[in-house]
């Protein structure tokens, strides 16, 4: 066997004992280097949030909070049959979860307490909201022979066909609509005047592209901005000369909400005037994003945008990100914490310019329980183990996990621990995404 | 009496510089596959054992072999880093481990940069220790 110190003999009485010494300690290393082997490729994922700590950094469960309000537990007290919310986003591929409470020494027993969790997306799990209506700038024809332009979030009607034509709008950007997707929108004031245009009325001038709102005209930052919004006939084609009838606006319009483009090394998510930095490549996997929707943007184009702090998979997708729902084909678009049904086609059209994230209804109902009980050894905690076999291929990546105590209580912590399968599955599993990374480090 | 007991000590001591010997070269190989591993993936290793820890452990061992030796009195002859066995190994180590960190360079830049590197490390090498083999 190889003997780095030859030098040092030892007597024959201690040979033995040596090599003895010597083949239990290779043991207990290569045992060691085992373990962290199967905890690289079968990972345990723990996250916690600290109740007396909200705003700490450490915190890795995602917004504790009650479902009747939508608010963070006032004075940490969850009363009786109100349902505590939390999130979790981990990474990788679980067969269970252990969720454990710890309580304030003067609070309830929380023991039998179901615990229930559900898996998609964060944004997903946003209750539905009111449809989606046509959005600004939009032009609409329905069957009945009416024209109209959205216009301040109204459908105003053009009171006859002459308007339109003295006025310039292109006969081909009327998007064809029901009556009932007209009622979508409310119904405006009707367009009488031939001289002067509609706020949100969109126009070409050479290359460029605007937006006119309140007698201003606000310059889209590119083409492609203007593109991913419109389509390119629904501008009304001016010269030159037409700048001088409306000032130009200092501040630029952008691309849709929800649109993903790439500056430099970064990739982003733009909405309503901010670009978030997507976290890492697994974050951007994660989120249900395609790379084939990144848009690549000059500077100019990214400067027009307020760069935010980090996007990363414990955030839930911002404002005007789309949906689908694989299996009913439903789109959805997420508005100020809601998940408002795009509920024609022709507004999917006006909205879907980019592929929306998928994800299921009915895979988001689905849910796993498990029941809280007394942790041994210990007076305050109280935990329970839950079996994610059935969520975890499931679409998204967020855990959405719920309690209805029976008795108030006062939650003082939480933890929720994910731990993977020791299968061949996972373990092929853990590979792909080596190998996938080492991939994305090189290119 | 006395004298038996020193001389179990000695020996126990021994048995234990041996021990730490080989411990130490495990911590050492460790430490080099984990280096591989962080530079072709960082976080894959150290986010399930840290760095820290590992290079304390290894400077606990090291002061535990430098203290049984001076202790046992055991010293060794100084050999010339151009004879050491294992140079060849370091050296392919080390070039291997730079070029892991360069992944985004085109191959020829990445195999020129990592070899300038060495080199630089070899010169200081010299500049260092010259004075001493003098």
């Amino acid at each position: 066997m190889f003997d780095l110190t030859k030098e040092v003999v030892l007597q024959p009485s201690l040979q033995k004992k040596y090599a003895a010494l010597r083949a239990l300690l290779h043991f207990v290393f290569l045992i060691a280097m085992l373990f962290v082997l199967y905890r690289i490729l079968f990972p345990i994922v723990p996250l916690d949030f600290s109740l007396d700590n909200p705003n700490s950094t450490k915190n890795t469960l995602v917004s504790p909070r009650l479902s009747q309000t939508g608010e963070f537990p006032p004075k940490k007290s969850v009363g009786a049959t109100e349902t505590l919310i939390f999130n979790a986003n981990p990474i990788g591929q679980f067969s269970e979860a252990n969720i454990a409470f710890t309580l304030e020494k003067n609070s309830n027993n929380i023991e039998n307490t179901s615990i229930k969790i559900r898996k998609s997306y964060q944004a997903f799990f946003f209750p539905i909201g009111n449809p989606i209506d046509f959005k600004n700038g939009t032009l609409l024809a329905t069957p009945s022979g009416g024209y109209y332009i959205v216009s301040d979030g109204t459908a105003r009607k053009f009171s006859n066909t002459d308007i339109i034509l003295s006025l310039g709008y292109p006969k081909g950007a009327f998007i064809s609509i029901s009556e009932d997707d007209l009622k979508l929108n409310k119904i405006g004031q009707e367009i009488t005047d031939v001289n002067n245009y509609p706020n949100d009325t969109l126009f070409a001038i050479e290359d460029n592209f605007y937006q006119l709102k309140n007698q201003q005209l606000f310059p889209f930052v590119s083409a492609r901005a203007f593109l991913s919004q419109f389509d390119g006939i629904s501008a009304i084609a001016k010269d030159k000369d037409f700048l001088s009838r409306y000032p130009v606006s200092e501040t630029y319009l952008g691309f849709a909400d929800g649109t993903l483009v790439s500056s430099a090394e970064s990739v982003f998510i733009l909405s309503e005037g901010k670009s978030y930095p997507i976290e890492n490549d697994v974050t951007f996997s994660a989120m249900g994003f395609s790379w084939d929707d990144v848009i690549a943007v000059t500077a100019n184009e990214i400067g027009v945008y307020k760069k935010q702090k980090q996007f990363t998979r414990n955030d839930s997708h911002p404002n005007g990100t789309i949906f689908v729902d694989q299996k009913t084909n439903k789109y959805f678009i997420i508005k100020d914490k809601k998940r408002k049904p795009i509920i024609s086609p022709a507004l999917i059209k006006t909205y879907s310019k980019q592929k929306p994230v998928l994800a299921s209804s009915l895979e988001a109902e689905k849910e796993s329980s498990c029941t809280l009980k007394k942790k041994f050894f210990s007076s305050n905690t109280y935990e329970c183990r839950v079996s994610l076999k059935d969520l975890t291929l499931l679409t998204g990546n967020d855990y959405q996990m719920s309690a209805t105590f029976s008795n108030s209580a006062k939650p003082s912590s939480i933890n929720a621990t994910f731990s993977t399968p020791l299968t061949f599955h996972s373990l092929r599993n853990s590979l792909s995404t080596i190998k996938t990374k080492l991939k994305n480090r090189q290119n | 009496m006395q004298l038996k007991k020193i001389t179990i000590n000695k020996n126990i001591l021994l048995l234990t510089y041996k021990l730490a010997y080989d411990l130490l070269l495990l911590l050492l190989l460790t430490f080099a596959a984990t280096l591989a591993a962080e530079g072709l993936l960082p976080g894959l290793v150290s986010s399930k054992i840290s760095f820290s820890k590992i290079t304390i452990i290894l400077f606990l061992v090291l002061t535990l072999i430098a203290y049984l030796g001076k202790k046992l009195s055991i010293t060794y002859n100084k050999t010339k880093i151009s004879k050491n066995k294992i140079l060849p190994i370091i050296i392919l180590f080390s070039f291997l481990l730079i070029g892991s960190s360069m992944l985004k360079f085109t191959l020829w830049e990445n195999i020129s940069i990592a070899l300038i590197t060495l080199f630089v490390f070899f010169l200081f090498y010299e500049l260092i220790f010259s004075s001493e083999n003098e």
